[in-house]
């Protein structure tokens, strides 16, 4: 009982202290500009963290994302000048969507484990981006209808935060009402046994990596807002941002289990990090570190809360 | 109806040394098309450079083995090329080379723990790891290059011994070593034995924390001395440098025919992998292939090599059902 609470909450007293502390040292993170701002940066990686929820639940890694995700850069890069916003935005989730498949039917009709099948695709998803650009920056000056994704606002409320809402609205609903959510489940608890009992597992896996091809293509939207650029070069790293939301969040590591509102506080947790380091001066690479050794932290807690579950059962 | 899992009789079949051909195959097709396949220093050239990855793949080789995977070695490579720069010029090649080795073996001791000891999957814990050392190669360096002033250092990783480049000589010497130590050592065994099942060698009483954290120190040792081999070969050592060289590595291993699943590997099969790759590389840059375009085809190579498991297994299950189906009528 304890362990379950534990791994179940955990992350919301995290955050919580996390804010409580860095409320102390700048009271500038708490300033009302500052918190859009932080739920702004919280929405890239959150909803990429939302549908890389599905492939951990499920027994599996997207190691590829971040290059789904440069290569979502660049298409809106170039196509956004062409064709308008909507319709570069359309092409975009399409190719996400075929990524997502290819990654799905390489894992189940070659055999390979998820984690080495991404990481191929990692590499040629980034390479294919870079064809694309020539390995150039394809810049977004004139187009600034793309910037409707970070600043517009629908009632008062922006836009990326609104966004975030939907994506982790829908996940909640997905993982907790719809019978897709029961097999994703329970793939990531007993592979052998899901086959047997007829579920059909390999349609199963596709769509979670359709799910996180998707997502991570918003969150590119998002992060070309932000940037107004395009390049193959952005996003190296990604994934592991996302999988650290995911894990930090209490969806276990060994699949199975999800916790997709865990994801979203962990998100947060992670930008309210990242910003009060900011806030406080540290250099980029000093960040880099402490991201690193916050995920340790993370993975050890969560080995510790598995250790307290089976000392209970 | 002899249909055994040993593998057939004769010098060569296809299943043991399938990478030798496929090296053999490739370099008689370059020869055929391009003129500077025909220059023995093309060959020379291949041999060096496949040494550079090659003598970290021998450490991977046996992570591989034992089920596990190293992701930090490209950043470990960083930071251990910077040390070996920095010290070298004091220490000379002998005690240099041993202190990064060292020092490289003391980092994949701190892997080992975090994967034996606190029990967070291999391939989630060396990816923090990953940012961890080369976040720590930025800070000790502040993103500049270190340099050495010693001339004689450039020797190890350019020069040749007898005609053979001698990093491959590194590479050849270690990969014996390695040999000796996957096959004739209880510690050898007890990696096989761990990749086949933990579950029965932890029964059978191998201490199977103890042997993970040693093969991770190893994995390390071998990054130390792939990277003073580097770092000779470039004059210099950089926190930039080497990004993505974990995959370089771990593909080396994977073509080898090391199984993913652990239990089965060899150190011979990681050497031609190597030369394969490195193969690979010389002949894209001698057709001009566009360096974007290269990491495509290495991505598609390495699916190749990580599907052929998969595609054996395959074609071995209809072989079955075609079997029975057979016998049944």
């Amino acid at each position: 009982m304890l362990g379950r609470i534990w791994e179940d909450y955990f992350i919301y007293l995290v955050a919580a202290v996390t804010l409580a502390v860095f409320g102390l040292l700048t009271p500038n993170i708490l300033s009302a500009a500052n918190v859009v701002n932080l739920l702004t940066n919280a929405a890239t990686v959150a909803i990429a963290a939302a549908g890389m929820t599905f492939a951990i639940t499920g027994g599996g890694f997207d190691l590829s994302i971040g290059s789904t995700l440069a290569l979502t850069t660049c298409i809106l890069g170039k196509l956004v000048p062409r064709m308008g916003v909507g319709a570069a935005f359309a092409v975009a989730l399409a190719v996400g969507a075929v990524l997502g498949t290819l990654n799905g039917l390489i894992i189940t009709k070659f055999k390979i484990q998820t984690f080495v099948a991404t990481l191929s695709t990692l590499i040629i998803y980034r390479g294919l981006a870079l064809i694309y650009t020539e390995g150039r920056d394809a810049t977004l000056y004139a187009n600034l209808g793309i910037k409707v994704f970070t600043s517009g606002d629908i009632a008062g409320l922006p836009v990326p935060v609104l966004l975030m809402a939907m994506v982790f609205l829908v996940a909640l609903g997905v993982y907790r009402l719809t019978p897709f959510g029961v097999r994703v489940r329970s793939i990531g608890s007993n592979l052998a046994a899901s086959r047997i009992s007829g579920i059909p597992v390999d349609q199963t896996i596709i769509a979670i990596f359709v799910i996180t091809a998707v997502t991570t293509v918003i969150s590119g939207t998002l992060l070309t807002s932000q940037l107004l650029t395009g390049n193959g070069r952005v996003g190296q790293g990604f994934e592991l941002e996302a999988i650290t939301a995911t894990i930090l969040g209490g969806t276990s590591l060994t699949g199975g289990k999800g916790n997709v509102l865990g994801t979203l506080v962990a998100a947060l947790l992670l930008t309210i990090i990242a910003n009060g380091l900011n806030l406080l001066g540290l250099p980029d690479q000093y960040q880099r570190l402490a991201k690193g050794l916050i995920f340790i932290a993370a993975l050890a807690l969560d080995s510790l809360g598995r250790a307290l579950r089976h000392r209970r059962t | 109806m002899a249909e055994t899992g040993k593998p057939r009789a004769g010098l060569i079949n296809a299943r043991e040394h399938g990478i030798l051909l496929a090296v053999l195959l490739f370099w008689a097709v370059c020869a055929a098309t391009n003129g500077m396949f025909r220059d023995l220093s093309t060959y020379s050239s291949i041999l060096r450079e496949s040494s550079f990855v090659g003598v970290a793949a021998i450490g991977m080789t046996f992570c591989i083995i034992s089920g596990d995977f190293d992701l930090s070695v490209g950043s470990m490579l960083s930071l251990l090329g910077i040390a070996v720069v920095a010290m070298v010029g004091k220490t000379g090649l002998f005690l240099g080379t041993l202190a990064v080795t060292l020092l490289g073996a003391l980092c994949g001791t701190f892997n080992g723990l975090l994967v034996a000891g606190l029990r967070i999957p291999a391939f989630i814990a060396t990816l923090a790891m990953y940012y961890i050392y080369r976040a720590l190669a930025y800070i000790v360096t502040n993103g500049n290059p270190v340099q050495f002033q010693e001339p004689w250092f450039t020797e190890v990783g350019n020069g040749s011994l007898a005609g053979v480049p001698t990093p491959f000589v590194f590479f050849l010497v270690l990969v014996a070593a390695g040999t000796f130590l996957l096959r004739k050592t209880p510690f050898g065994r007890s990696i096989l034995a761990i990749g086949n099942s933990a579950r029965a060698s932890q029964i059978s009483g191998i201490r199977i924390a103890r042997v993970r954290v040693f093969i991770f120190a190893l994995v390390g040792a071998f990054t130390g001395i792939a990277a003073m081999l580097i770092s000779s070969r470039m004059w210099s050592a950089n926190s930039g440098m080497k990004i993505g060289y974990e995959f370089d590595v771990i593909a080396a291993v994977v073509l080898g025919g090391t199984s993913l699943a652990g239990g089965k590997g060899s150190l011979v099969n990681t050497l031609f992998a190597s030369i394969f790759f490195a193969s690979l590389n010389t002949a894209m840059n001698m057709f001009h292939v566009n360096s974007f375009m290269q990491r495509v085809v290495i991505g598609i190579v390495l699916l190749f090599a990580f599907s052929l498991s998969g595609v054996r297994a395959f074609i071995s299950e209809r072989l079955r059902l075609k079997r029975e189906r057979a016998l049944e009528t």
